[in-house]
């Protein structure tokens, strides 16, 4: 971007001005739809499985699996309960990642759209009429024309000029990659729920085989 | 909420003495179904919220025909602000995201009537070997 120094025709201040308060309002949101966004690697560097959780072994006999570790069925079900916790944990993170996606998806959608919507008035050199927000319940009107330049936020209170091209290009290019990311996201909580389920299976079954001993030991 | 109906489907077994052994295959099976199940649960939200859009999309379409004067300009939500657009302009706007919110709708729906017959078929797998030991029913919400 080029930083551009000559006087400012009056027309042209106000254009810029209403983008900037165009790109406010937007600001209101957390998420900026500006804010360059790196894709997600689907595992860490050296893991085998989605994300590096670790997968849970299916117990196939349960006998065999207590005397493999020398375990009573309460040392067992501790143990398995512990990597359920570690489970749980991962869980709520991948969750939390997931949401926030899923949010930024639609508010880089609209943002792109706005974009778009100035862009082709300004083709057509017709003149906008906005109402935005000045101040909490408080609408101001303002007439964009020729615009030729839009202002994205990128995070961090950092907001930038950009020309329509680069600035669809941008927004274009961030709504793949959450779209992206948001995919790896999904993988490995599926990856991680077949893990939970599987470890609720192991401690069900651990317990049940705890239990059917005792009775049996009881008949005898 | 979610995590509550996740577990209760997921299949809880009973303490029975003829309870058939579970198999890789089996736990296979009860978790593709647990995945499927949570699957079909966020589906049916997304589902609701795209239904809530187009019926706000529906009425605004109704707005903006009702309008006695037909010059008077409408404003349109663009990005975070409104914009002054003509009756005609904003109804091809409204037509356009109409039609995409109908599509998204329909793409949904056909998405969980694939996953609930994935689901129907392991079900009826599970069903069939564990019987009353196995608890894949939706809790009544």
């Amino acid at each position: 971007v080029k930083n551009v120094r000559r006087k400012e025709t009056t027309r042209e201040k106000i254009s810029r001005l209403l983008l900037l308060l165009l790109a406010a309002a937007a600001a209101s949101h957390s998420s900026a739809p500006g804010t360059v966004l790196r894709p997600r690697a689907m595992n860490n560097d050296d893991a085998a499985t989605p994300g590096g959780i670790p997968q849970a072994e299916f117990i196939e006999d349960v006998a065999a699996h207590l005397s493999k570790g020398s375990m009573t069925h309460d040392e067992a079900i501790t143990q398995l309960q512990d990597l359920y916790s570690k489970y749980k944990f991962i869980d709520v993170r991948l969750v939390t990642s997931k949401n926030n996606l899923k949010g930024k998806i639609p508010e880089i959608r609209k943002t792109l759209e706005a974009v778009q919507f100035l862009r082709a008035k300004a083709s057509s050199d017709e003149v906008v009429t906005t109402h935005f927000e000045l101040a909490s319940n408080v609408l101001a009107t303002a007439n964009v024309s020729k615009a030729e330049h839009v202002c994205l936020w990128l995070g961090a209170n950092v907001m930038m000029e950009f020309t329509f091209d680069e600035a669809e290009t941008l927004l274009s290019k961030n709504l793949k990659t959450a779209g992206e990311n948001l995919a790896v996201v999904e993988g490995q909580l599926a990856f991680l729920r077949d893990q939970i389920t599987t470890s609720e299976v192991n401690i069900a079954r651990v317990y049940n085989d705890e239990v059917r001993q005792r009775q049996a030991a009881k008949a005898s | 909420g979610h995590e509550n109906r996740r577990q209760k489907a997921h299949g809880v077994f009973r303490k029975k003495m003829s309870t058939p052994e579970v198999t890789a295959a089996d736990q296979k099976d009860i978790n593709a179904f647990s995945r499927l199940n949570n699957q079909y649960h966020e589906l049916k939200d997304e589902l609701n919220t795209q239904k809530e859009d187009l019926v706000n999309l529906q009425d605004a379409q109704n707005e903006v025909m009702m309008q006695m004067d037909d010059t008077e300009p409408v404003k349109m939500s663009i990005g975070e602000v409104y914009c002054d657009q003509t009756q005609d302009d904003a109804m091809d706007m409204l037509n356009a995201k109409v039609e995409e919110a109908e599509s998204d709708v329909t793409k949904k729906e056909q998405q969980m009537a694939d996953v609930k017959a994935e689901m129907a078929v392991l079900k009826g797998r599970l069903t069939a070997k564990f019987g009353k030991n196995i608890n894949l029913e939706e809790e009544p919400e």
